[in-house]
């Protein structure tokens, strides 16, 4: 079983993009997930693990709504108690990190269901 | 010797009443003197407890085994006995035992393959299960949420099948080792994740450092498990929590608390918990309680070992203690 996973794993899964040093691009915001680093144009930030966690899987789904459930899965494992109220904590923190990248209402609560990033801040001018 | 006696009663009775209508019959007829009948009763009755003596020691050890209940089973049907009718008791007793024998052991051939077929079937069930799972993971929202809680279930139906076949050859599949009481919760915990978030209620572990157990990681996890599952299972409320907590009594057993704030045991159904198919008031009115659960933590926890306590309060939640 483990066999099978692990080489689903490498041919669709988290291996499959270890080609590109795990970076994640959208819309010249850049999220080193190795480094756990954001940055867009020259600015740049540290991130958390968690943090750095909420932001990949917001980046990869761009546009649609990821919801808590799911949020709330990927970032369980760093911590050492989760709750509710753990991630509406990070998320305000991945906010503000955001907005010092210039990038205000990226990250919109969708009520009942979610997050959604929305990449309508545009191109570093 | 009891029995012996009891046995030759009636040869007795029926010697002494042939003795006096012979001893009448001579006496009537005047043919003898009072000396020459005492005489020959004599001799007659010594002739009978001579015979009698001969035939207790001739049979005494058939007379001992069937005084004695047998206490386990015995396949010879005891030692070759000395007079023909105890011989051939003895013949039949052993040629019953290796009938039955024989009954019983086709019977746990079958029971054997049945176990193995059932291993084999839930493995083959398992990889379906899994390659459906590694589909959606990276997919998000309603209809996969729900397919993952199905998954989930289809997993745990599985795995009680598997250790429930299992249990009856427990002492073939366990390993036993020192273990870090820890990392096995966080270890189950965080395997029953999406158990917690869909149910909004959360974990909260705290544990004394440093406690080791010896216990089989495989079938503890099984064990917790079960538990989480009950926890959540009866707790309606979100944002409750499941308190773990891990102390060292004062004998120095170390002690796995999994406490829940969920609907609670009535007190009338504590007592049977652990019994198997029990479901009690609160089984009735959730989904899905097969009565197997607790069972088989008790089961389980007692072939490792391990003591089971539960404690209940309608309405306040549910503690159930491993003693290690």
């Amino acid at each position: 079983m483990a066999k099978i996973k692990s080489h689903l794993r490498r041919a669709y899964g988290s291996y499959a993009v270890g080609a590109n040093e795990r970076s994640l691009a959208v819309s010249g915001l850049t999220l080193d997930v190795e480094r756990l680093v954001l940055s867009r144009g020259n600015a740049k930030v540290d991130l958390s693990h968690t943090e750095a966690k909420i932001l990949d899987e917001l980046m990869k789904k761009t546009g649609t709504i990821v919801t808590r459930d799911r949020l709330l899965e990927k970032i369980w494992d760093d911590q050492a108690f989760v709750d509710d109220n753990t991630l509406n904590v990070y998320v305000t923190r991945v906010r503000k990190k955001l907005a010092a990248m210039g990038i205000q209402d990226g990250l919109q609560t969708v009520r009942g269901q979610g997050y959604r990033l929305s990449d309508n801040w545009g191109e570093m001018t | 010797v009891k029995l012996f006696l009891r046995e030759q009663t009636p040869l007795i009775v029926i010697y002494l009443a042939q003795l006096m209508i012979i001893t009448l019959v001579y006496r009537l007829d005047g043919g003898s003197g009072v000396n020459v009948s005492l005489y020959a009763g004599l001799l007659s009755t010594f002739l009978l407890l001579a015979y009698l003596a001969y035939r207790y020691f001739s049979n005494r050890s058939f007379y001992e085994r069937l005084e004695s209940l047998p206490s386990s089973l015995d396949e010879s049907g005891g030692p070759a006995q000395g007079s023909p009718l105890a011989e051939s008791l003895r013949k039949l007793l052993a040629q019953q035992f290796r009938l039955y024998q024989n009954d019983l052991h086709s019977y746990r051939h079958k029971l054997e393959e049945h176990i193995h077929f059932i291993n084999q079937w839930v493995h083959a069930m398992k990889t379906p299960l899994s390659v459906i799972h590694l589909i959606i993971q990276d997919k998000d929202g309603p209809p996969f949420t729900a397919i993952g809680d199905e998954l989930d279930r289809l997993k745990k139906g599985l795995d009680t099948v598997l250790y429930t076949a299992r249990l009856d050859t427990f002492e073939h599949d366990f390993y036993v080792e020192q273990l870090e009481l820890a990392d096995i919760v966080r270890g189950v915990t965080s395997e029953q994740k999406r158990l917690f978030i869909r149910k909004r209620v959360f974990p909260a572990i705290a544990m004394d450092s440093g406690i080791t157990i010896t216990s089989d990681e495989k079938w503890l996890t099984f064990v917790l498990t079960q538990l989480i599952t009950n926890a959540l299972r009866y707790t309606i409320e979100e944002g409750r929590v499941v308190h773990f907590r891990g102390y060292l009594q004062e004998k120095g057993r170390a002690v796995l608390e999994v406490r829940d704030e969920g609907v609670g045991i009535p007190p009338g159904d504590l007592p049977r918990v652990f019994d198997a198919y029990f479901t009690g008031v609160n089984g009735r009115s959730f989904q899905e309680s097969t009565g197997m659960g607790l069972y088989l933590v008790k089961q389980i926890c007692s072939k490792l070992g391990h003591e089971v306590e539960i404690s209940s309060e309608v309405g306040k939640g549910t503690a159930v203690r491993i003693i290690f």
